[in-house]
């Protein structure tokens, strides 16, 4: 027999009343009624306390299955069923970009571009087919991805990130796929360009920064060649070359600072991005919504 | 599924549950062996993907069971070690559960890469210097038929409510690659 040690709780009057009233329905006696209940209660607090643990990223699903006492397979549906979504790791794009290759629209090099020059890859040749022919807004860039993806591809992390912002500050009809978001990208007179002129993220620390410095003269004579209404970084260690290449050309306008949209980062980068394009989307851009 | 052998070039890769589970909701447990990657599925993990108990309720079960019967799948016992690094790893981290902690101490004690989907866990793994694989990958390195790819990609969005921008961006690559 088991064993059952007797516990005296306080309840209110309220629920003794439905406990009674639960137990004649179910014509058992109260204490029964309570263990049924209290068994029950328990499977779904357990239940739910384990998806507040995963929601909140504490607990992996299969730790959260055996919190919650139930299978590993129970557990995978519950938090399809409660649309709690996953996020891609970046770097899976990443690699993939550079094991499936760009699309052959532009002639190039095989990627990945590991230190190639963008006039060898050609990523030169395809940023200017979006080059606007008035520049309002100048995003600036560390260099091309290494990995063999690029914002021009439409296949990147920043693409990504820049488009959601669009999307977020004008909605979505921004660009209902890759290219067209490009050529709206364009007609709102945006450029991205690099300090680099070839791809940096695979150099040593040491070559990296003399690549990104050297860029510096060459920023600064787009800056003054192109007069921009406004300069976006999209990485933060870059942001002091990109003063200093706007003051050598004599650049009097806004500077903002973007961090770089991976990881922890890339909701910062949306959201902060997506409240500059708002605030100015009645004056730079000319978004239908805007007018 | 019929009887099957890997060759010694094909890459070992220890496998944890979820993507265990996913791989064979979408009927594509077959992936590893077009992808040449031989997987070892820990005896923690094949226990919770595929004991008798779940085919009842998850016929995906049964095709984790016929996988490994048909030697799709192999199940491997942690060794001692392996099995002393798992309890140490689950000690520390609570958050995650024991099984994970084997295939990290299987992976990083074979010099392997891991398929793993969970956040914690590839953190846990890069910091144990583990190569690490995805679904994602899995799908498109062992799915040679583009339709089935973008079919397989869009199920696998499904089942684990992948972001919308993670999924066109994969279903470019779909694209990409069915240009080249």
């Amino acid at each position: 027999m088991k064993e059952r040690p007797q516990v005296n709780i306080r309840l209110d009057r309220r629920l003794l009343d439905e406990l009674d009233r639960l137990a004649a329905l179910e014509q058992v006696d109260r204490s029964d009624m309570a263990r049924r209940l209290l068994d029950t209660g328990m499977t779904s607090y357990r239940g739910d306390m384990a998806m507040r643990e995963y929601r909140k990223g504490n607990v992996s699903a299969w730790r959260a299955a055996e919190m919650a006492g139930v299978s590993l397979y129970e557990m995978l549906d519950r938090i399809r069923e409660e649309g709690i979504p996953y996020q891609l790791d970046p770097e899976v794009l990443e690699r993939l970009g550079a094991r499936v290759g760009p699309a052959p629209a532009v002639r190039e090099t095989s990627a990945p571009y590991r230190g190639a020059a963008d006039a060898e890859t050609g990523i030169a040749e395809l940023r200017e087919q979006f080059r606007p022919d008035r520049i309002t807004t100048l995003f600036v860039g560390e260099s091309s991805p290494a990995g063999g993806t690029h914002f021009y591809r439409a296949n990147s992390n920043l693409f990504r990130a820049t488009r959601e912002a669009f999307a977020l500050a004008f909605g979505e009809d921004v660009g209902p796929d890759g290219p067209r978001f490009l050529h709206y990208f364009r007609d709102q007179g945006c450029w991205l360009v690099d300090l680099a002129d070839r791809s940096v993220n695979q150099l040593p620390p040491r070559e990296r920064d003399q690549a990104v410095a050297e860029g510096i003269t060459r920023m600064a004579q787009l800056i003054g060649e192109t007069s921009p209404d406004r300069i976006v970084t999209v990485k933060a260690t870059i942001a002091d070359a990109v003063r200093e290449a706007g003051i050598r050309a004599g650049f009097a306008g806004e500077v903002v600072e973007l961090p770089f949209p991976v990881r922890q980062w890339r909701a910062a980068y949306v959201r902060q991005l997506a409240a500059v394009l708002g605030a100015e989307s009645t004056t730079v851009f000319h978004h239908s919504k805007s007018l | 599924m019929g009887d099957v052998r890997y060759s010694k070039a094909s890459q070992v890769v220890a496998v944890d549950a979820s993507p265990l589970i996913y791989l064979a909701k979408l009927e594509a447990l077959d992936v590893f062996r077009a992808a040449s990657l031989r997987p070892l599925v820990p005896r923690s993990v094949f226990d919770e993907t595929a004991k008798p108990a779940l085919t009842y309720r998850h016929p995906d079960a049964i095709r984790i069971e016929e996988a490994a019967r048909s030697g799709h799948l192999e199940v491997v016992e942690a060794t001692p070690a392996e099995s002393k690094a798992a309890d140490t790893l689950a000690g520390r981290i609570p958050q995650m559960h024991r099984g994970e902690c084997e295939v990290l101490a299987v992976a990083s004690s074979r010099a392997v890469p891991a398929v793993i989907h969970e956040g914690r866990a590839r953190t846990i793994a890069r910091i144990l210097g583990i190569e690490l694989l995805d679904v994602a990958e899995l799908l498109f390195r062992g799915t040679k038929d583009d339709e089935l790819l973008e079919a397989r990609i869009r199920g696998f969005g499904g089942l684990v409510n992948l972001r919308l921008g993670d999924i066109e961006a994969l279903l470019e690559l779909v694209r990409q690659r069915r240009l080249r």
